[in-house]
């Protein structure tokens, strides 16, 4: 039986060392570039700055349930305020005048967008992520194929916005396989936030596991695996 | 311009600071990210969205600390949430570099080749190690940080580094002892 306390953890280490110096690991790629550009789009859209720029304590929904908090107090504690203000909010309130009733549907969907704020919901019209929003997502079919042969690939919900923002154009298609790419088309989405597309395996793919990925301006992506049959 | 300065500036919003911030890390990074998932694209992915999710903790960062413990930790996060995600274990694909490419070769051409085998013999060993151990090698050794660093790194104390590095080195003794042997 082999004694290892002939190595001392000196020596251990040192050769631990000395493999690592001769390590050789794949190229780095260069990432600051798509970081930076996908900063630059974040910080472009409007949901963004509203969202992540604030300091915590300050940040739009902190301060909207801050808010919420302060007018309960105030009713609470003032009868007379109470009153005043829940007038036009009680069951059976009609307006008196013309300015009144115009105001009533714009005060109903004022309350509607506070209660959505207060329960922490972001507001439609503001343009931020709806509760409904799906990310962008691709499907290749057949997901199994061999190198060369023709598969297609749908995308779904690719636009540059949620809810409404135009269709995504220039997106990237690539193959990848074990620190290989290999771009396969740049597609723009139709109007309907989609798009479907032939396409072939890359003739160099080895048998085994890969992965289609959809890469947006932005540097967003979305990918679907595969698998590359011998 | 100094790493400090380029961090106080990113913090403010500028992406350009940031980018050169990205620049001096993301080798690194990257590493980190590959030792961990041990797979080039994963760590490519995981190495981008960790930068992108370090900018947005950026208000987080203690001005004055250490930038690089504190974005490898993102970047080790990242990448293992991601293989345990995809349910696969990591395997540790490294390649040794051919005699002569990296440090001086010895002297002989035959005690080039044995020392050639007992280091790809020693790395295969580093990779039968469990994650935990394996990481704090991989980290301590191959990237070269200190035991204060890794430990930031993979989020625990110095004290577990220290553990598992010792019980990982025993193992590595009992295989090193053996390629002696043999």
């Amino acid at each position: 039986m082999p004694d290892d306390r002939r190595l001392s953890d000196e020596e251990a280490e040192r050769r631990l060392r000395d493999l690592g110096a001769r390590m050789e690991y794949p190229p780095t790629p260069d990432v600051a570039s798509a970081v930076r550009r996908r900063l630059e789009e974040e910080e472009r859209s409007p949901a963004y700055r509203r969202t992540l720029r604030w300091p915590p304590f300050l940040a739009p929904r902190w301060t909207a349930v801050a808010a919420a908090l302060v007018v309960i107090c105030v009713l609470a504690l003032s009868p007379t305020l109470r009153n005043t203000l829940s007038g036009p909010f009680a069951p059976g309130f009609q307006a008196g005048s013309e300015a009144g009733s115009a105001a009533k549907p714009e005060s109903g969907a004022s309350q509607d967008r506070h209660k959505q704020e207060a329960a922490g919901a972001p507001a439609a019209d503001q343009g931020e992520a709806a509760p409904n929003c799906s990310p962008a997502s691709i499907e290749a079919v057949p997901a199994r194929a061999a190198a060369g042969a023709k598969f297609r690939l749908r995308g779904h919900d690719f636009s540059s916005g949620c809810g409404g923002g135009p269709p995504s154009r220039d997106v990237a298609i690539l193959f990848r396989q074990d620190g290989r790419t290999w771009k396969l088309k740049t597609l723009d989405a139709d109007r309907n936030m989609a798009f479907e597309a032939g396409l072939r395996v890359p003739a160099g793919a080895e048998p085994g596991p890969a992965r289609v990925q959809a890469i947006l301006r932005s540097g967003e992506r979305t990918e679907e695996r595969f698998i590359v049959l011998r | 311009m100094e790493e400090a300065k380029l961090a106080e500036r990113a913090r403010a919003g500028d992406t350009s600071a940031y980018e050169r911030l990205v620049r001096i890390h993301q080798a690194v990074a990257f590493r980190a990210a590959y030792l961990a998932t041990g797979d080039a694209t994963e760590a490519e992915d995981a190495t981008q969205e960790a930068f992108i999710k370090a900018y947005r903790s950026l208000d987080r960062f203690r001005p004055g600390a250490p930038f690089r413990p504190w974005l490898l930790a993102i970047v080790t996060n990242e990448a293992r949430n991601r293989r345990r995600s995809a349910g696969r274990r990591a395997k540790l694909s490294l390649q040794v570099a051919a005699e002569g490419q990296v440090l001086p070769t010895p002297a002989s051409p035959e005690a080039a080749v044995v020392a050639a085998e007992r280091r790809e013999e020693l790395l295969a060993s580093v990779g039968e190690l469990s994650e935990g151990e394996r990481l704090v090698i991989s980290y301590r050794y191959f990237l070269g940080l200190s035991e204060e660093e890794t430990a930031t790194t993979l989020g625990c104390a110095r004290g577990t580094v220290k553990s598992r590095g010792s019980r990982a080195i025993a193992r590595l003794r009992k295989a090193m002892a053996r390629e002696e042997d043999a």
